[in-house]
């Protein structure tokens, strides 16, 4: 298969949800391939087939869209190439992000503002996609989100309730800031 | 209107008056402005002026409120994509955010001037005109709370405000049945209109609509309101293990402050014993209490590895260290950093609890951080379970009394300061204490094999040795006659790096045959009579990667390698072309001189390494200190690599090339295209590796090499692909954290050699 090959991925229709109108995406199949679940299907599909790949899970048009922008930027070169992306058995893989990750995370994700709707999004369906770098970009963004804030801070970005008691807290507090 | 034909922008131009009235508080002026500016929105096909809803709003506010408080926001949406009031007016929706925006202007208008129900009116009007628009729902709140503020105020207040007293009424007789006090009536009435609204600007429902500052605003609010919907805590929405690989990008100080945050993030990780198994401490502002460190260290015995990187703001005292060494039983391994020049106190010493042992299997320190006598004594605790040890100090322990029989991985360095007070190391004691050693690197120490024990046996060597490496700066004294310094090869042999620049240490390492007596050897050349040729390197038949630094005769070299090139097993090669850089013992005059001419060909240097058996086995080559220029070494000197370009096309399955000519003056300029043509020109070759080429053309190049899918690394100070490399990441400890809590081992030279062809 020539390396121009492209396949369609179609995104489950869910009539109750606009966003998720089982609109067809085209992709290039060696940049699709990163994804375990597409890996998957489009080889049973190819015995059948099928033309286009139905997702079985809803992910928003948006999202997806977003996804397969990832995916075209960070194709693999060659099959090989994606055999050895795809087969590393090292489950402390980490992924270093690329100037061009942070901004794609930066500006069409995470959005202006403090929106991690999006990239909690994104997180779900990479992980559902079974694409571990994209997968381990989002977990770098929202580790990035924790490093160095103070427990107020983190409260204050991701809008969490603290539901300790002034006694707790400094109980707590105690015991887990002996390093500042 | 004749004048909005002239203006590209109406609504624009309109909304600048309304932004400047408001700015400055004129606002009965605003208000004309601004209705007068939403007629002119393209929504308007008519262009006339349009109807207004009558002066009793309370018919908008009953309907927007029943709808609210069936608390399914589809209600809502049903409403305003009626658009009808009950009364029958028909609501415009328009996308328009100008049109939004003079909407929001009249509402603060009309809010200042005290006139509620029209603020709150004109506010469900922005709901209405854009349902999924979060800045409605942050209008009506506002307009709510003003209200709520001006009521208490006026039971403050002797002097009645019928304005107030007014919308009161209005807002109780709209909200219909059930409405109570009205600060519970105006508290309930934000809650859902917030929480409706957070849910009607959500991504189902947004469409295309950008994001902008009244969603933040949104959220605050609904976060102040504790509504469960406001919630972005991204742990209590993804799955366990994805939470738990972000904790894993984590260091320990941040894993006490996400501790904090909230109960369930303390469940979290509290509940999770491997976030504690691999703790890394790092930036202190001041070194931790004891008591607290105690405290810590207490419930959390579970702790299966501790790194400190900067131990020097953690400040290790003897107790600090016998709090971690004793309070953590299941400890495996400890690693500890320092950058600092430390004066280590060589008197101080631990108690130890009697029968107290460590279960360390690995230990690191990295700087003067331990004495002498205190590593010893570590060591010797923990000398039943330590299988790596990585000792970057002055302060080697001493190994005569010590027995590592798990021991496979060692490392002792003191790089660029090495402190000869003590003498050359004696490695006779280590071989003795290590018999199952698989990994060995040395670097920065003179050796010797027992320069004050005499008496004691000699070891039987490492017989399951696999990788050992020399580094830069070892070296081996001359001792009067050629002297072992350390154990034979044996056939476990997998890979051997030279980087020394000790023409002496390499001959006695590589060419040297034990005698009866154990520390003298048998050099080829000073008894070319007596040494052992047909058995001598029989046992490197397994040997996968052999580098050496320094020039050595060439036809000893093919006989050294004969027997892994026969069994196709050599993968890496990397020689020098002359040893110009290197120097060698003027004492030992059995070592013959190296050419004085170079070569003008790498198949001059090395005419065997071309022949089929040597050449297909190849995957990795190197040359050190090569030059081809025809022009002498003289002044106007300059590189040529051409033969080596010639030389490579030999090698049909070499994909990976290192190349370190030697340094001078300008070289960088005159190797630089060099590299461009090895990389234009060689498609086989995927990845070059140097340490000479600097700033832009460094930079070119990289990116050069990157336009071809290749790879040009610039490999200084243990980058190299193997050597130091192998054994720690140098340039940092990341590495090793990213490896996980997974075991050590002993860094396989098969594994790394995949990575890096």
């Amino acid at each position: 298969m020539t390396s121009n090959a492209t396949i369609q991925i179609q995104n489950k229709l869910n009539e109750k949800n606009e966003s998720v109108s089982g609109k067809i995406f085209t992709i290039n199949r060696l940049a699709a391939m990163q994804s375990g679940v597409i890996r998957v299907m489009a080889q049973c599909c190819e015995l059948d087939e099928i033309k286009v790949i139905p997702l079985h899970v809803a992910i928003p048009d948006h999202t997806l869209g977003l996804i397969v922008e990832w995916l075209d930027h960070h194709k693999p070169a060659t099959d090989s190439e994606l055999a050895e992306d795809t087969q590393s058995s090292d489950s402390y893989k980490r992924v270093e992000m690329t100037e061009w990750d942070q901004k794609f995370f930066d500006d069409k994700v995470t959005g202006a503002g403090s929106n991690d709707e999006g990239l909690l999004r994104i997180i779900f369906a990479a992980n559902y996609l079974g694409i571990e770098n994209l997968l381990d970009m989002g977990v770098q963004v929202v580790a990035n989100m924790l490093k160095g804030k103070s427990a107020e801070e983190i409260r204050y970005i991701l809008k969490i309730q603290n539901d300790f008691t002034p006694e707790e807290e400094e109980a707590i507090r105690a015991e887990n800031n002996w390093t500042e | 209107m004749d004048g909005a034909e002239m203006d590209p922008n109406p609504l624009e131009s309109a909304l600048m008056g309304v932004r400047a009235c408001v700015n400055g508080q004129r606002w009965q002026q605003g208000m004309a402005q601004a209705v007068a500016g939403i007629d002119r929105c393209p929504c308007n096909k008519t262009g006339e002026r349009q109807a207004r809803h009558g002066k009793e709003k309370a018919c908008q506010l009953s309907q927007y409120f029943a709808a609210i408080r069936t608390k399914k926001p589809e209600t809502l949406l049903k409403v305003t994509a009626d658009g009808r009031c009950s009364c029958g007016f028909a609501w415009p929706t328009c996308e328009q955010r100008e049109h939004m925006e003079l909407l929001d202007h009249l509402a603060e208008c009309l809010l200042q001037q005290e006139q509620f129900i029209a603020a709150l009116s004109t506010g469900l009007a922005m709901i209405g005109l854009h349902v999924s628009s979060a800045a409605g729902y942050c209008r009506v709140a506002k307009v709510l709370r003003q209200i709520r503020i001006k009521e208490k105020e006026l039971q403050k207040a002797a002097a009645p405000n019928p304005r107030v007293e007014r919308s009161i009424a209005a807002i109780l007789k709209a909200f219909g049945p059930g409405a109570g006090q009205l600060s519970t009536v105006i508290a309930t009435l934000i809650k859902y209109f917030v929480r409706t609204g957070l849910v009607l600007t959500g991504e189902q429902y947004r469409k295309r609509r950008m994001r902008d500052p009244f969603d933040h605003i949104l959220q605050r609010m609904a976060h102040k309101l504790g509504l469960p919907a406001a919630c972005r805590d991204p742990m209590v929405k993804l799955p366990l293990e994805i939470v738990y690989q972000v904790f894993s990008y984590l260091s320990a100080d941040d894993i006490f402050r996400c501790v904090q945050v909230s109960k369930s993030w303390s469940r979290l990780i509290n509940q999770k014993p491997a976030f504690w198994d691999d703790l890394y401490f790092h930036d202190f502002r001041r070194p931790p209490p004891i008591k607290r460190l105690a405290a810590f260290i207490r419930p959390r015995s579970q702790i299966k590895s501790l790194t400190i990187h900067e131990v020097a703001r953690f400040d290790l005292s003897p107790d600090r260290l016998r709090i971690i060494l004793f309070g953590l039983p299941h400890l495996k391994r400890l690693v500890l950093c320092t950058a600092r020049e430390n004066r280590v106190d060589d008197g101080v010493q631990l108690s130890w609890p009697k029968g107290a042992r460590l279960s360390l299997t690995q230990l690191s320190v990295i700087g003067d951080i331990l004495s002498k006598s205190m590593l010893t004594e570590i060591i010797e605790h923990g000398s039943d379970s330590l299988e790596a040890l990585d000792l970057y100090t002055h302060h080697v322990a001493r190994f005569d009394d010590l027995h590592l029989p798990k021991l496979k991985r060692l490392c002792i360095s003191c790089k660029g300061r090495a402190n000869l007070s003590y003498g050359p190391l004696a490695t006779k004691p280590i071989v003795k204490a290590t018999p199952n050693l698989e990994a060995f690197y040395i670097e920065g120490f003179p050796l010797a094999w027992n320069p004050r024990d005499q008496t004691t046996e000699s070891p039987s060597g490492w017989p399951l040795l696999r990788l050992i490496t020399l580094g830069s700066e070892t070296s081996v004294p001359w001792r009067g006659r050629p002297c072992r310094f350390l154990p034979p090869f044996t056939t476990n042999i997998e890979s051997i790096e030279i980087l020394a620049q000790d023409t002496h240490l390499t001959h006695l390492y590589l060419f040297s045959a034990v005698t009866d007596d154990s520390e003298e050897v048998l050099h080829p050349y000073e008894h070319p009579d007596k040494f052992p040729f047909s058995t001598a390197f029989a046992c490197l038949q397994n040997l996968k990667i052999f580098r050496c630094r320094t020039w050595v005769p060439s036809d000893l070299l093919r006989l050294f390698l004969d027997q892994s090139t026969q069994h196709q097993n050599l993968k890496v090669l990397e020689l020098p072309v002359s040893r110009h850089i290197g120097y060698r013992s003027d004492h030992w005059s059995a070592i013959p001189d190296d050419p004085e001419e170079l070569p003008g060909h790498p198949d001059a240097a090395f005419p065997w390494v071309t022949t089929a058996s040597f050449a297909s086995s190849l995957e990795h080559l190197g040359l050190y200190d090569f030059n081809y220029a025809h022009i002498g070494l003289q002044f106007g000197q300059r590189f040529s690599g051409d033969p080596f370009l010639e030389w490579l096309d030999h090698f049909p399955n070499v994909c990976a090339v290192s190349l370190y000519p030697s340094t001078w003056q300008g070289v960088c300029e005159e190797v630089a295209p060099f590299f461009g043509k090895l990389l234009a020109e060689k498609g086989q070759i995927k990845t070059v590796y140097q340490s000479i080429l600097r700033g832009q053309d460094l930079m070119r190049l990289k990116q050069f090499a990157e336009e071809r899918g290749k790879k040009l690394v610039h490999a200084r100070n243990g980058d190299e692909p193997y050597g130091l490399a192998v054994f720690w990441d140098a340039s940092g400890l990341t590495d090793w954290r990213q490896k996980g809590p997974k075991g050590i081992g002993v860094p396989s030279a098969t594994v790394r050699y995949r990575l890096a062809s």
